[in-house]
C-alpha cells in the first residue's frame, strides 16, 4: 500500500473511460439523433446537437399548406412528432398508473404477510415461509403463458387489469419485508399492544413508518422493473393503443419507422428512458440500494 | 396475543390466495396444457402424451433455440460477471472519480432496453450506424494490419444483426453492455463488506503483491457474492426477449440463430396460438431456472462462512 | 538483538492531526502498553510501527535498520487485530500456515494444484511448525475447524497462533481483548503477560483500558490528542503523573480533583482548611488531587460531607461525598465495615504526602520539600 504511483492510477482511469465510451454511446446516438434533421441523421453530419438549419416538413405539405409555413428546426420537430404522432403523453400517463397501481397493491398484500411472518406466532408459519421461499424462484415472466390463458378466460386482455394482476403479489416484497421486520424489537410492538393497538394498526402505523428505507428501495426496485417491462405488456395488451405502457408505445413507433422518422422515434426515445434516468441521478444512492436489494436474498 | 390469535389469518390470506393463483395454478396449467394440443379459441383439446416434449428435443428448430439460448447465456454470464468484477475492482481502488464510472456503468440497468435495443439497431446499422462509420475512419491506419479489418475496408463491415454470423454475438453485446453495470454494484457491495483489517493481516503476513491479497482475501471473501451473480446473471440472461423482439420481430433473426427461448414461447403460444408446445417450453424453462437455483442455495449454504 | 524506536511521527488525516511528532522507544523483549481515550493516536501509532500506515514525518528503526519505507511483512512484525481478522474461508490451520507459506514459499509453489505438488517436504516442515505454536497455545484439538466455529476466547488464541508461527520481532496487539467477555477478558490478562514472560519477545499493546495496561506492561505510554503525555512503568506512571489528565485518566475510579489554593505564605488550602506547607511555590489556584484510597473516614477529620451514593463491591465501599465548596463529590474507599451509610454525614481526613499538586493548567507542580504534615 507504500507509495502508490500515479502510472497506475492513471492506466485505471484510461481503462475506466474506454468503458465508459462504450457504455454512454447509445445513449449520445439517442440524443443528438433526437436533436437531429432526417438528411443530417442520413448523412451523419451535424455534430451533437445538429446545425438546427430548418427543413421542410412533407408531411405539412401533404395537407396542403404553403412550404414557408412548412419549415421546422429540426430538435422542435422532433420533439413535437414524438407527442403528437403517437399518443406518447397518453403512454406516460399508463405507465405512471400502472406502475403505481402495482406497487400499491405489492405494498398492501406482502406488509400484512410479512408481519405475520416476522412477528406473529401462528400454527404453520415455517411451512408459509417455505412457500415463499420457493415462490421466490418462479420468475413471473417464465409463467407468462398460462397467466395470459387464465387472463383470456376471464375476458381480461387488453384491460389496465391484466396489465397489473399478475405483478399483485411481490413474493420478494414478503421476503425482503419479512427480514426487516425481524430487525424491529419486539418490544415495540409489545408497547404499541399495551397501548391498545390492534395488530391492524401496528402494521400500519408502526411497522409501516419504520420501514420507510427498506419499503423506499423496494419501490424503486418495483418502479424500475415495471416501467421497463416489455414482455408482459407485450403479450395482454394487442391492438389498443390506448392502454399502451410507453415501451409498447415505443416499439410501435419502430414498426411504422421510415427514413423521416428516425428523429421523431429517438425523441420518443429520450423521453420514455428520461424519467427514471434524472430520478436515478437525483437519487443514485437510493437507487444503487434499490435495485441491488435483489442481492439480499 | 391471546385476542389477536385469528388476526394472522387476514394478514396471510391475500398473500397466500395470489400466491397460489398467480405463482403456483399456471406451473400446473402449464403442466397439464403442454401434454395437449390445446389452442385459445378451439372448444377442445386432444391429449397428446409427451408429444410436444419429443418435438422439443428433436426438431431443428428447437435445436436452434436450445443453441441460441445457451450461446447467448455462455456469452453473457461470464462476460457480464468478469466485467462487473473487474469494473468493481478498478473502481473500488480509485482514489477519485469512483462514483462518476459507477454512475456512467449502471446507466444501462436503468433505461428501458427496449428503447435502447432500438438505439442500438440504429448505431449497427451498415450504412447510416455510428459503428461503421466509425470503423471506416480507421481504414488506411494500422488496423489494416487485422486480416478482419482489411476486409471490412476493402468490402464492408459486417452486417451485425442481419448477419447470422454476427447477430447472436451482436445481441449478446447489447445483453453484456447492459447487465455488467448490475453485477458490478453488487460486487462494489460485496467488496466494502470485507473488513479492512482481513487486508491488513494478509499485509503482515506478508502477501506482497496485489494478486496475492486478491487470491488470500478478495476472491474467497466475494464467494458468495459471486455465487449469487452467476446465478442472477444467468436467470436474466435465459429470460432475454426486449432485443430479440425488436430486432426480430418474425421469426428469431437470420436463420433462426437468435431464436432464443423466451422468444419462442411468445412466438409458437401468442403469434401462432399452439398453445400446447409454448407449455411445453415453458416447463423446460421453468426446470432449467429450478435447477439452477437449486444449485446456487447449495453452494452458498455449502460455503457460508461465519455461521 | 532488536529495540524499536519511533522518531518524531507526525501524521494528519486531511485537516485532523492525529499525531504531532511522537518519539517512543522500546527495548527488546519489553511489554509496551500504548493507552489512551479514543482517538488519542494509539492505534495510528501501532499502525505505523507495522507499516500498515505511512507517516508523515519522522522514522521507524527496528534493530539498526530503518524501516520507514518497508512494506508491512518485511518487518517481521506479527499483528493481532481487534477482530482477530481470521480468514474465514481457511481451517484454523490453514490460517497460521498462511504467513509461513507467504514468507517461505516462492510464487510457483504457491500455485493452485501444482503448488503443493512442487513443495511436499517444505510444506510439511511448515505445517510441523504450525502444530509447535499450537500445542503451546493448546489449540491442537481446533486445527481441522473454521474460524466460524470458534468461541470468541478461541478465536483469539487462533489469532495470537497466527502471530506467533513467524517468530516475529514483536507482536503488535491492538486491542486484542475488546471483544471477550468481562471474565475472560481478565483471565486472558494473566494468559497474555505469561506468554510475555515465556516467548521474552517484545509485546506492544494498545488498549483503552488502563486497567490492562497497568496489570500487564513492564512500561506504559500514556497518549492523549496525538502525543505521549508520560511513559513510565505503571507504578509510577499511577503514584507518580507528570499531569492532571494522566492522573485522570489513570485509576479506577478516577482521582479526585479538588479546588484548592496556594497563598502568599507558601500554604496549601483546601475547602477551607489548610492541609499542608508547600514550599516553594508562588501563590496561585491550583488543582489538589488525592485517590479515593489515600481519603480514609475519620471522626475527627478535618472535611465533614454528607454520603450521597454507596457503591458496594464487596471487597471496598466506594463513598461519593458531597462536600460544601467542592462541585464534584469526592469519592472515598472504604471497607465494608467500616463504610457510612447513605445519607449520614461523615467527616474524613486525608494524608498530606498523598497529595498531588496541579496548576490551573493541568501541569505537575512539586513542592520543594516533603509537605510537613500539619496537625488536623
Amino acid at each position: 500500500m507504500l507509495n502508490r504511483f500515479s502510472t497506475t492510477e492513471t492506466i485505471k482511469h484510461v481503462i475506466l473511460i474506454l468503458g465508459a465510451i462504450v457504455v454512454l454511446l447509445p445513449f449520445y446516438v439517442m440524443l443528438t439523433y433526437s436533436f437531429k434533421s432526417p438528411h443530417e441523421i442520413m448523412t451523419n453530419t451535424g455534430g451533437f446537437f445538429g446545425a438546427q438549419e430548418l427543413f421542410l416538413d412533407e408531411y405539412c405539405v401533404a395537407r396542403g399548406r404553403a412550404d414557408a409555413d412548412c419549415m421546422v428546426t429540426p430538435w422542435i420537430y422532433n420533439y413535437t412528432t414524438a407527442f403528437s404522432k403517437a399518443p406518447l403523453l397518453r403512454y406516460l400517463i399508463n405507465g405512471f398508473v400502472v406502475t403505481g397501481a402495482i406497487f400499491v397493491i405489492q405494498v398492501i398484500v406482502a406488509l400484512p404477510c410479512a408481519y405475520a411472518l416476522a412477528k406473529m406466532k401462528f400454527w404453520g408459519r415455517d411451512a408459509v415461509f417455505a412457500l415463499v421461499l420457493f415462490c421466490l424462484l418462479i420468475p413471473v415472466h417464465a409463467i407468462a403463458l398460462p397467466l395470459y390463458i387464465m387472463l383470456a378466460k376471464l375476458g381480461l386482455t387488453n384491460t389496465y387489469a391484466a396489465l397489473v394482476i399478475p405483478w399483485t403479489i411481490s413474493v420478494f416484497g414478503i421476503f425482503l419485508m419479512r427480514q426487516f421486520f425481524m430487525t424491529v424489537p419486539d418490544d415495540l410492538i409489545d408497547a404499541a399492544r399495551m397501548d391498545g393497538m390492534t395488530e391492524f394498526s401496528i402494521i400500519w402505523k408502526v411497522m409501516l413508518p419504520t420501514a420507510i428505507p427498506a419499503l423506499m428501495a423496494f419501490a424503486i426496485f418495483s418502479v424500475v422493473s415495471h416501467w421497463n417491462d416489455y414482455f408482459w405488456p407485450r403479450i395482454v395488451i394487442t391492438g389498443n393503443r390506448d392502454l399502451f405502457t410507453p415501451p409498447l408505445g415505443l416499439r410501435e413507433f419502430k414498426g411504422d419507422a421510415d427514413g423521416s422518422n428516425f428523429g421523431p422515434m429517438m425523441a420518443s426515445a429520450v423521453v420514455i428512458v428520461m424519467p427514471l434516468i434524472i430520478a436515478f441521478m437525483l437519487a443514485q444512492r437510493r437507487f444503487i440500494e434499490g435495485i441491488t436489494l435483489s442481492g439480499m436474498k | 396475543m391471546m385476542q389477536h390469535n385469528r388476526a394472522y389469518l387476514w394478514f396471510i390470506a391475500p398473500a397466500l390466495i395470489l400466491m397460489f393463483v398467480i405463482l403456483l395454478l399456471p406451473i400446473f396449467i402449464a403442466a397439464g396444457m403442454s401434454l395437449t394440443d390445446y389452442s385459445l379459441g378451439n372448444s377442445g383439446a386432444e391429449f397428446v402424451g409427451l408429444e410436444n416434449y419429443e418435438k422439443i428435443f428433436t426438431r431443428s428448430t428447437y435445436a436452434k433455440m436450445f443453441g441460441a439460448t445457451f450461446r447467448y447465456v455462455f456469452v453473457v454470464v461470464p462476460l457480464t460477471v468478469g466485467l462487473g468484477l473487474g469494473a468493481a475492482l478498478l473502481i473500488n481502488s480509485l482514489k477519485r472519480f469512483g462514483d462518476l464510472y459507477k454512475t456512467i456503468y449502471f446507466l444501462p440497468v436503468m433505461a428501458a432496453l427496449i428503447a435502447m435495443a432500438i438505439v442500438w439497431e440504429f448505431a449497427f446499422h451498415p450504412t447510416i450506424g455510428i459503428i461503421n462509420a466509425t470503423l471506416e475512419h480507421g481504414c488506411g491506419t494500422f488496423l489494416e494490419g487485422w486480416s478482419w479489418y482489411a476486409k471490412g475496408c476493402a468490402r464492408t463491415f459486417p452486417l451485425w444483426l442481419t448477419d447470422r454470423n454476427y447477430a447472436i454475438w451482436t445481441v449478446s453485446f447489447i445483453g453484456i453492455w447492459q447487465g455488467f453495470g448490475f453485477n458490478m454494484v453488487l460486487y462494489l457491495a460485496g467488496l466494502t463488506s470485507i473488513p479492512r483489517d482481513l487486508y491488513h493481516a494478509a499485509e503482515m503476513d506478508g502477501a506482497q503483491s496485489n494478486w496475492d491479497r486478491f487470491r488470500l482475501v478478495t476472491w474467497p471473501m466475494l464467494g458468495p457474492t459471486t455465487v449469487f451473480v452467476i446465478t442472477i446473471s444467468m436467470i436474466r440472461s435465459f429470460q432475454v426477449f426486449d432485443t430479440v423482439e425488436a430486432f426480430y420481430p418474425q421469426g428469431g433473426g437470420p436463420s433462426k440463430s437468435v431464436y432464443v427461448m423466451m422468444f419462442a414461447i411468445y412466438e409458437k403460444a401468442i403469434q401462432q396460438n399452439l398453445m400446447g408446445i409454448g407449455a411445453a417450453i415453458t416447463m423446460v424453462f421453468l426446470g432449467f431456472v429450478l435447477v439452477l437455483t437449486l444449485l446456487q442455495r447449495w453452494l452458498v449454504e455449502r460455503r457460508t462462512h461465519y455461521a | 538483538m532488536s529495540s524499536i524506536s519511533l522518531r518524531q511521527i507526525a501524521k494528519s488525516f486531511g485537516s485532523t492531526t492525529i499525531l504531532q511528532g511522537v518519539t517512543l522507544d522500546i527495548h527488546d523483549g519489553e511489554f509496551v502498553t500504548l493507552v489512551g481515550p479514543s482517538g488519542c493516536g494509539k492505534s495510528t501509532l501501532l499502525r505505523i510501527l507495522a507499516g500498515l500506515e505511512t507517516a508523515d514525518s519522522g522514522t521507524v528503526t527496528i534493530g539498526d535498520t530503518d524501516v520507514t519505507q518497508t512494506r508491512p511483512s518485511a518487518r517481521n512484525l506479527a499483528m493481532v487485530f481487534q477482530s482477530y481478522a481470521l480468514y474465514p474461508h481457511l481451517s484454523v490451520a490453514q490460517n497460521m500456515l498462511t504467513p509461513l507459506l507467504l514468507r517461505d514459499l516462492s510464487a510457483v509453489e504457491r500455485l493452485p494444484v501444482v503448488g503443493p505438488l512442487l513443495s511436499r517436504a517444505k510444506r510439511r516442515a511448515l505445517m510441523a511448525q504450525v502444530q509447535d505454536t499450537a500445542q503451546t497455545l493448546k489449540i491442537t484439538n481446533l486445527l481441522a475447524r473454521k474460524p466460524g466455529q470458534l468461541s470468541g476466547g478461541q478465536r483469539q488464541r487462533v489469532a495470537l497462533g497466527r502471530a506467533m508461527v513467524r517468530n516475529p520481532v514483536a507482536f503488535l496487539m491492538d486491542e486484542p481483548l475488546s471483544n471477550l467477555d468481562a471474565a475472560l477478558r481478565v483471565h486472558m490478562r494473566s494468559e497474555l503477560a505469561d506468554l510475555h514472560r515465556r516467548l521474552q519477545t517484545t509485546f506492544i499493546y494498545v488498549t483503552h483500558d488502563q486497567a490492562e495496561a497497568l496489570t500487564m506492561s513492564d512500561r506504559m505510554a500514556v497518549m492523549m490528542g496525538g502525543k505521549i503525555l508520560q511513559l513510565g512503568r505503571p507504578d509510577d506512571v499511577y503514584g507518580n503523573p507528570n499531569c492532571l489528565a494522566v492522573a485522570r485518566f489513570v485509576g479506577s475510579p478516577a482521582i479526585n480533583t479538588i479546588p484548592g489554593e496556594v497563598d502568599a505564605a507558601g500554604g496549601l488550602n483546601v475547602l477551607g482548611q489548610r492541609v499542608t506547607q508547600a514550599a516553594g511555590l508562588p501563590k496561585q489556584p491550583v488543582n489538589v488531587g488525592i485517590r479515593p484510597e489515600h481519603l480514609f473516614l475519620m471522626p475527627t477529620g478535618a472535611f465533614q460531607g454528607v454520603v450521597k451514593h454507596r457503591e458496594n463491591l464487596g471487597s471496598d465501599v466506594f463513598l461519593r461525598i458531597g462536600v460544601d465548596g467542592c462541585e464534584d463529590q469526592i469519592v472515598l474507599r472504604s471497607t465494608p465495615m467500616a463504610a457510612a451509610q447513605l445519607g449520614e454525614t461523615v467527616r474524613f481526613a486525608l494524608q498530606p504526602e498523598d497529595i498531588l499538586l496541579f496548576d490551573a493548567e493541568g501541569q505537575r507542580l512539586r513542592p520543594q520539600t516533603a509537605p510537613m504534615k500539619v496537625p488536623a
